[in-house]
């Protein structure tokens, strides 16, 4: 089961925010998503946060699709090997000077190793973390890594989660679920059915690898395939081998034949049943992708609606 | 008598074999006579291809191509041989012509080195071609043979120090000063080149057989590096005066060098010996440029490469230091790991295979490098196109991949694949040649370096070092996103199933899943 998905900071702040809008909804008194003057700051609190937080959501895909078109802004920071290679040099000798006790504390070090990094200009490329050295009782060791300068998609992702969540609850809040006019369907229809397939596929992310791992145990999809390549490859020369055999031999090979023939459509029917276990991984996001690019379009329309009117 | 008696007798009679051992030249004779079809075979022998060949070219046809892996030495017996060199950026250079009893294609047969430049004949020329075993016999048991051979590669020095990672962007003028001052020498197997702890005081470049360069002695000695066919060592003499060896250099096999010792290195002018530090800054990892230019004397051996890799490998931090593993239980099968990996390469090849061991149960440890201890790639490596960086990671130095695919071999995990080469990237346009609509008025961007010929009739470009790209194909396997702020495949893998981590922590119950 991968719980990391939902381990994000982004969590607290969420339930922070859903909080604060339920102690305001009850202390006004008013039914969720009332158009009453009185609940005029609330409706607007909780409409801009969702649009903010719609935003942040769409942030995530941008991210993703960014870094595979190669947009994302860390490849204009590609640093020169030799640079890199002379920073690492400088770094190892500083990881000396710890050792043999000629510099200490936290923040000297740390001053010393991003005066390091600027010189050889790959401060934006390497990150070096100070950690209490494993060997040795009170000296620091130094960790050299790549910045991540954007942080993890995982991060991200975690994000995307528990804002997807807020925003659920803040569209709530906000329309009330609210059907009277054809905007306010639209938009509720399409921001449940976005969230709601958004939190189908957290579901089948938390618990599909799982299932699919055991399913796998035995036989995986590109196993599979790699078998779905060879099994006719073999029974075609099986079947040559036969007509050019003696009868004896003729009928040994016409068993094994179909033996062959008998695996080749275990293997098919195992490659299906997997594929779909694959598929059903993310088959959510033929209602989510789309839906949130319609969904995020509708938003922009009741924003600019409101305001002109 | 038969054609190959009279070509065989015209061979043996230039300069190159005179007083060479009888007992060889009959060896000569009877590989002649095999490709004649005229030697008499044993019953039950199985039959082999001759080691000499008699080779007729009509004027301007090439006979050995830049960048083509040569081996064999030519001696011309009729006709006129000219050799040019082709060099990025720059114009062609023609190295020289060689007449009736004269020999080329030594460097490239000894070190199984790319042909150095493009051999074409002149006029209607006759060949005599020696293959490498041949010659390497004949190098090997006769002295006289030796001394002239070695005294033509001297003259041919030029050709493979430009391209060696260390000289190849020096001018002609530093190439011919470094050629005046260096050394040639042979080494037996196990015979110490330099010791640790002594004085630094000379580069070798590796012709052929191989070095291992070891810290520690006995039991606990380990193998830091190898360096193999034009590979150079002892950078360290050029970087800072006074410098000591951090480990010791022992040939592994019968291993012939070119020494070129400090004081030679000082001969040239200082733009070029600026140029020079920084390349050999770059292989050995050194960060203090000014004071190895200005001769500050300080003993690098505490803060070498091999010293730091010693340290590293120590602590176990290089083998499978931070292993890439694939946490199945948590892989969605998203495939942007391999999407991000794509990405990052500008030639578009992944270097993740999500194919690797399973350590438990749901964890797969992924093939990718692992950048060993003794790192059997490099060994394999014929063309110093493997090195470590300092910190301790395996890298090639694509500018002498010929993509030959020992590598592929040597490696114990299988990580390294050969692809495709890519299409030759054309140089940049200068400045003005961007301008928007008037660009075109200031030339078209300019093409890049072609070869004098070729055999195809196809241009061939140049890429650095001298060397034709493309040859086979490219070697290629996970560098770590080097140069990149993130490892790609890591940074976007959106549930953090792919992780790295300590290799103990695979296999400690509730390990650290990150």
């Amino acid at each position: 089961m991968n719980l990391g998905l939902y381990r994000s900071r982004v969590a607290f702040v969420t339930l922070a925010v859903v909080a604060l809008f339920l102690g305001w909804q009850f202390a006004n008194g008013t039914p969720f998503g009332s158009r009453d003057h009185g609940n005029a700051a609330l409706l607007l609190t909780s409409g801009w946060l969702a649009v903010l937080a719609y935003v942040a959501l769409a942030l995530y895909a941008v991210r993703r699709a960014a870094h595979r078109l190669r947009l994302s802004p860390e490849f204009a920071w590609r640093a020169k090997l030799p640079a890199l290679e002379q920073a690492q040099s400088a770094l190892t000798e500083l990881q000396n000077r710890i050792v043999r006790q000629e510099i200490a504390g936290k923040v000297a070090i740390r001053r010393e190793a991003q005066r390091i990094l600027r010189r050889f200009g790959v401060q934006r490329v390497l990150a070096v973390a100070i950690e209490p050295h494993p060997a040795a009782v009170g000296l620091s060791r130094l960790v050299v890594g790549p910045r991540e300068p954007l942080g993890r998609l995982a991060v991200w992702l975690q994000a995307h989660i528990w804002l997807g969540i807020a925003a659920a609850l803040l569209v709530w809040f906000h329309g009330g679920l609210r059907t009277a006019s054809t905007m306010g369907l639209l938009l509720n229809v399409l921001s449940y059915a976005v969230i709601g397939t958004g939190l189908v596929g957290a579901a089948l992310w938390t618990f599909g690898p799982t299932w699919l791992t055991r399913a796998e145990r035995e036989l995986s999809v590109e196993k599979t395939w790699a078998l779905q390549q060879y099994y006719p490859r073999k029974v075609q020369a099986v079947a040559a081998a036969i007509r050019d055999a003696d009868e004896t031999t003729a009928q040994k090979l016409r068993r094994d034949l179909a033996t062959l023939t008998g695996q080749q459509e275990l293997v098919r029917q195992e490659a299906r049943r997997l594929s779909v276990l694959r598929e059903a991984l993310r088959i959510w996001r033929l209602v989510h992708v789309p839906g949130s690019i319609l969904l995020l379009a509708l938003v922009c329309i009741h924003v600019l609606a409101i305001w002109y009117y | 008598m038969p054609q190959s008696t009279t070509r065989v007798d015209e061979l043996l009679a230039t300069p190159l074999f005179a007083d060479v051992d009888e007992r060889l030249l009959e060896g000569v004779r009877k590989e002649a006579a095999i490709t004649d079809g005229t030697f008499a075979w044993a019953p039950g022998v199985a039959r082999r291809e001759g080691f000499v060949r008699f080779v007729d070219v009509e004027a301007g046809a090439a006979i050995v191509v830049q960048g083509d892996l040569a081996t064999e030495l030519f001696v011309v017996l009729q006709g006129r041989v000219e050799a040019v060199q082709a060099r990025p950026r720059r114009s062609p250079h023609t190295h020289k012509k060689y007449g009736p009893g004269e020999w080329f294609g030594e460097v490239s047969a000894h070190s199984h080195h790319p042909a150095l430049a493009t051999f074409r004949a002149v006029q209607a020329t006759r060949l005599a071609a020696l293959e490498a075993r041949l010659l390497t016999q004949l190098y090997n048991e006769d002295d006289e043979f030796k001394q002239r051979i070695d005294a033509g590669y001297l003259d041919q020095l030029g050709l493979h120090l430009r391209a060696s990672s260390l000289c190849k962007d020096l001018d002609d003028e530093a190439v011919a000063t470094l050629q005046l001052g260096a050394e040639l020498l042979t080494v037996d197997e196990d015979d110490v080149v330099a010791r640790a702890g002594d004085r630094a005081d000379a580069v070798f470049l590796v012709r052929a057989g191989a070095i291992a360069c070891r810290a520690g002695d006995g039991p606990t000695a380990r193998v830091l590096a190898f360096y193999k066919g034009n590979a150079t060592f002892g950078e360290h003499a050029i970087t800072a005066e006074g410098a000591t060896w951090p480990a010791t250099f022992q040939a592994i096999t019968r291993t012939a060098l070119v020494k070129i010792e400090r004081a030679q290195w000082n001969k040239l002018s200082a733009p070029a010996h600026s140029g020079l530090v920084r390349a050999a800054n770059r292989l050995v990892g050194s960060d203090d440029v000014d004071a190895a230019l200005h001769g500050g004397a300080q003993d690098i051996g505490t803060r070498s490469l091999l010293d730091e890799l010693h340290v590293m490998v120590e602590r176990e931090s290089v083998k499978g230091g931070r292993a890439l593993v694939i946490d199945r239980g948590k892989c969605v099968r998203c495939n942007m790991c391999v999407e991000s990996c794509v990405a990052v390469h500008d030639d578009h090849v992944p270097r993740l295979s999500k194919v690797g061991t399973a350590v438990v149960t749901d964890e797969v440890l992924v093939t990718a490098c692992y950048h060993c201890e003794v790192p059997q790639c490099m060994l394999s490596c014929d063309y110093a196109a493997i090195r470590r960086d300092p910190q301790g990671r395996i890298r090639f130095e694509y500018d002498n991949c010929v993509g030959c695919a020992g590598c592929i071999d040597g490696c114990p995990y299988g990580v390294i694949r050969l692809v495709e080469p890519a299409p030759p990237a054309p140089p940049p346009p200068t400045f003005l040649q961007t301008l928007p609509l008037i660009g075109r008025l200031f030339g078209a961007a300019p093409a890049p370096a072609v070869a004098p010929a070729d055999p195809d009739g196809k241009p061939r470009t140049v890429g650095a070092g001298g060397k034709l790209n493309p040859v086979n194909g490219k070697t290629v396997k996970c560098d770590l996103c080097a140069g990149l702020p993130f490892e790609a495949c890591v940074y976007n893998c959106p549930t953090t199933a792919i992780t790295r981590r300590q290799p103990q922590s695979l296999f400690a119950r509730g390990s650290d899943r990150a």
